[in-house]
């Protein structure tokens, strides 16, 4: 560990690679989380165009305490969600998402 | 062994590992040859010995000769003719080409050194694979015998350094017996996952 320890740190050799099932997980997870709703209420689909990479969501959003905007903005909001975090989390750079809204749902606070 | 010698012995070890062997062909020829003559000279022998064991095959041979003559050949002398004929393109054809096995000779000071070429294209692979970043099963090489050329499917979203990838497997070409470098191409349409 002391050439670690001593300055910039050593890759170890190898790749990383990254499943599209891992990919369409993260969009998953980004979209449920800016719509506020469910993960299992929402559909990612990935796709290719040209090499570069597009993202397909099908989301409810949840409207009441905390949220603000028209659907439109919450659906661009999605769309710029999702694309930032396949970037910051896989470092791959997203293209275009295409976002649809599949309903919308009240929030409900969680009791804990 | 004088270094001329050594190096003769090489170059006739190296032609007979990148071509293929005409043994069998000519080795077939020559046997078959053999036996014809050897009838045919038994034939002289015994006609001429006035033997009573081919007294019938000169009038024979004559009877069947005339016959052929006048009328259009029966189908067995013709299949025999065409049969004929594709063995002899055949023969022809195993002799004049080069019969090149897909192989080459790779630059050695020490030794000969014969690699096949799907070792070659897996090398290429592998190194093209590596400086792209993507998996092994998304670079696919061909090898022929001058040039490889190699075509990687992208990973959706990443960026392919084509150049690096051109530059890496271009700085390997000598050393893999490859007169030009590699062609790279990169697929239109990526891969999601890699």
């Amino acid at each position: 560990m002391s050439a670690a320890a001593a300055g910039a740190p050593v890759l170890p050799a190898g790749r990383t690679s990254i499943r599209s099932r891992a990919l369409q997980r993260i969009a998953t997870a980004a979209a449920a989380e800016s719509a506020d709703v469910p993960p299992q209420t929402v559909q990612a689909r990935l796709g290719d165009a040209g090499g570069r990479l597009t993202v397909s969501i099908t989301t409810p959003v949840s409207l009441g305490v905390g949220t603000s905007g028209t659907i439109v903005e919450r659906a661009a909001a999605i769309a710029d969600a999702v694309s930032s975090r396949l970037d910051s989390l896989a470092g791959r750079s997203v293209e275009r998402v295409h976002v649809r809204v599949s309903g919308l749902q009240q929030q409900r606070r969680r009791v804990r | 062994m004088s270094l001329e010698q050594a190096e003769a012995v090489q170059r006739r070890v190296l032609r007979r590992e990148l071509h293929s062997s005409r043994a069998g062909a000519a080795i077939t020829v020559a046997v078959i040859l053999i036996l014809l003559l050897a009838a045919l000279g038994a034939l002289c022998v015994l006609l001429a010995l006035r033997s009573p064991l081919v007294s019938g095959v000169p009038d024979g041979l004559r009877a069947a000769l005339a016959q052929l003559a006048g009328s259009a050949p029966p189908a067995s002398v013709l299949a025999g003719g065409v049969l004929a004929a594709i063995l002899g393109i055949l023969l022809v054809l195993i002799g004049a080409t080069p019969g090149r096995r897909r192989r080459r000779a790779l630059p050695s000071e020490r030794a000969a050194v014969v690699a096949d070429d799907a070792v070659i294209a897996n090398a290429l692979a592998a190194e093209a694979a590596s400086v792209a970043g993507v998996e092994r099963g998304q670079v696919r090489v061909i090898v022929d015998r001058r040039r490889a050329s190699a075509r990687i499917v992208p990973t959706s979203g990443s960026d392919l350094d084509t150049d690096a990838v051109r530059e890496a497997l271009g700085r390997n070409a000598p050393a893999y017996g490859l007169a030009r470098p590699a062609r790279v191409v990169v697929a239109d349409e990526g891969r999601v996952g890699s």
